[in-house]
């Protein structure tokens, strides 16, 4: 069970947060939805731990992993050595991570020389290689083609399956959610708060 | 060009030709005379380099990440900047002695300033993205620095290092005209009170041709491996 208790949660005298309480069921995944510039992000980045300064509490499992808005990685490192090197893995257990998302035989790449579609491949490659207990998504297919959001779609859905892993995913499409969800919450108003829709 | 105007300056006491310079950069080589001189100021170059560098990484870095530490030492850097060399290299000898400690130490607070502030123009412009994507793999400072700080500060690194190692050859070179007894510098010293400006010629080529060797076999390989996945 992972859960969150946020009270307040403010830069300077603009409150952006506020009483957020969210419960994750273990492997289950919750996409949250909400205008663009209401909160999603910094909600994600409390949850992940990157921003630590709001009141509150945040009950995790260590092992936690994220997928960013862009695919955020290392340009200056081989496709192997992105999962390697950040997710600390083996070569054998980073291979197995790059075949399940279908980028083998690319390993000795570097990012450039990849698709947006296989950059994000490899960002998820990165975080389900490390087995998390919790993965946080950021938006995690935004700026790809309808027909690529399905087939990523259809990838994260077996991955989570296959793993069971409880995943918070932030989106504002209200289709991506309903396919990847067994629950959607709703952040809005100013200072946001959830609802349960 | 250099030979015509040499032979129309017909002086070779003012102007010698390349050819005599040739001659005399052969002759001391073969004597053995010039390798010890050379080795002496490389030496000097590497162990000013180095630590120019080293301390320039680390305040660059410190100043470019932390507002409070660019407000405490911003100044110093602006005076370290506008210190002229001859007044360090006299104040070291002054203070701490004639002494191969000084003469690096002299050299060193010549170059510091600088790369310390294209380290931390580079740590400004680092991807905030980057940086959080390491913390939430938990990647210990160590990977940090070494595949994700570095390779974004890399451009930077090899810019100081370049024009860094340009000028702290030619301030080693002032340290030793002023106060060592072996070094190219030294060397030229000597044969400027004799006026022999063949000899003062054939030690600057010399010493040019080495650094244009530790840029051809050094610095361009190590540019080249850097940037590989530029080009992939």
């Amino acid at each position: 069970m992972i859960s969150i208790c946020i009270k307040r949660k403010a830069f300077g005298a603009t409150e952006i947060l506020r009483d957020i309480n969210l419960s994750l069921v273990d492997a289950s995944t919750v996409a949250l939805l909400g205008p663009s510039g209401v909160g999603k992000t910094t909600l994600l980045r409390i949850v992940s731990g990157l921003d630590q300064n709001f009141t509150g509490t945040i009950e995790r499992p260590d092992s936690m992993a994220m997928v960013f808005q862009s695919p955020t990685l290392l340009p200056w490192r081989t496709v192997l050595e992105n999962v390697t090197q950040v997710a600390g893995t083996s070569d054998d257990q980073a291979q197995s991570a790059l075949s399940d998302v279908g980028l083998a035989g690319k390993a000795e790449l570097f990012p450039g020389q990849l698709s947006l579609g296989q950059q994000r491949r490899l960002s998820l490659a990165r975080a389900f290689s490390i087995k998390p207990q919790f993965l946080v998504m950021d938006e995690p297919f935004a700026s790809l083609d309808e027909a690529r959001v399905k087939d990523m779609i259809a990838l994260c859905k077996a991955l989570i399956g296959d793993t069971k892993v409880t995943t918070l995913m932030v989106t504002h499409s209200e289709s991506e959610a309903a396919e990847m969800a067994d629950k959607i919450v709703r952040l809005d108003g100013q200072p946001a708060t959830l609802v349960q829709t | 060009m250099w030979a015509a105007i040499a032979l129309w300056a017909g002086d070779p006491q003012t102007l010698p030709s390349p050819l005599s310079v040739s001659t005399r950069i052969w002759a001391e080589a073969t004597s053995g005379e010039l390798w010890g001189h050379l080795a002496a100021t490389l030496l000097r170059v590497l162990a000013a380099f180095v630590l120019a560098m080293s301390i320039g990484l680390a305040m660059g870095l410190l100043m470019g990440r932390s507002r409070t530490a660019n407000k405490w030492f911003d100044p110093w850097l602006v005076v370290l900047l506008n210190l002229p060399a001859l007044v360090a290299i006299v104040l070291c000898y002054i203070w701490i002695g004639l002494t191969e400690v000084a003469a690096i130490a002299a050299v060193a607070i010549n170059k510091i300033p600088m790369v310390t502030v294209m380290i931390r123009e580079g740590a400004r412009a680092l991807d905030p993205n980057l940086d959080d994507m390491g913390k939430v793999f938990r990647m210990s400072r160590g990977k940090r620095l070494r595949h994700i700080l570095i390779p974004q500060l890399m451009p930077h690194i090899a810019s100081s290092a370049r024009s860094g190692i340009a000028l702290i050859w030619k301030i080693v070179l002032v340290v030793e005209f002023l106060g060592r007894s072996n070094g190219v510098g030294f060397q030229i010293h000597l044969y400027f009170q004799l006026f022999d400006v063949g000899m003062v010629l054939a030690y600057a080529f010399s010493f040019i041709f080495v650094m244009l060797a530790v840029e051809i076999f050094v610095l361009q390989p190590l540019e080249q491996k850097a940037n590989r996945w530029r080009v992939a």
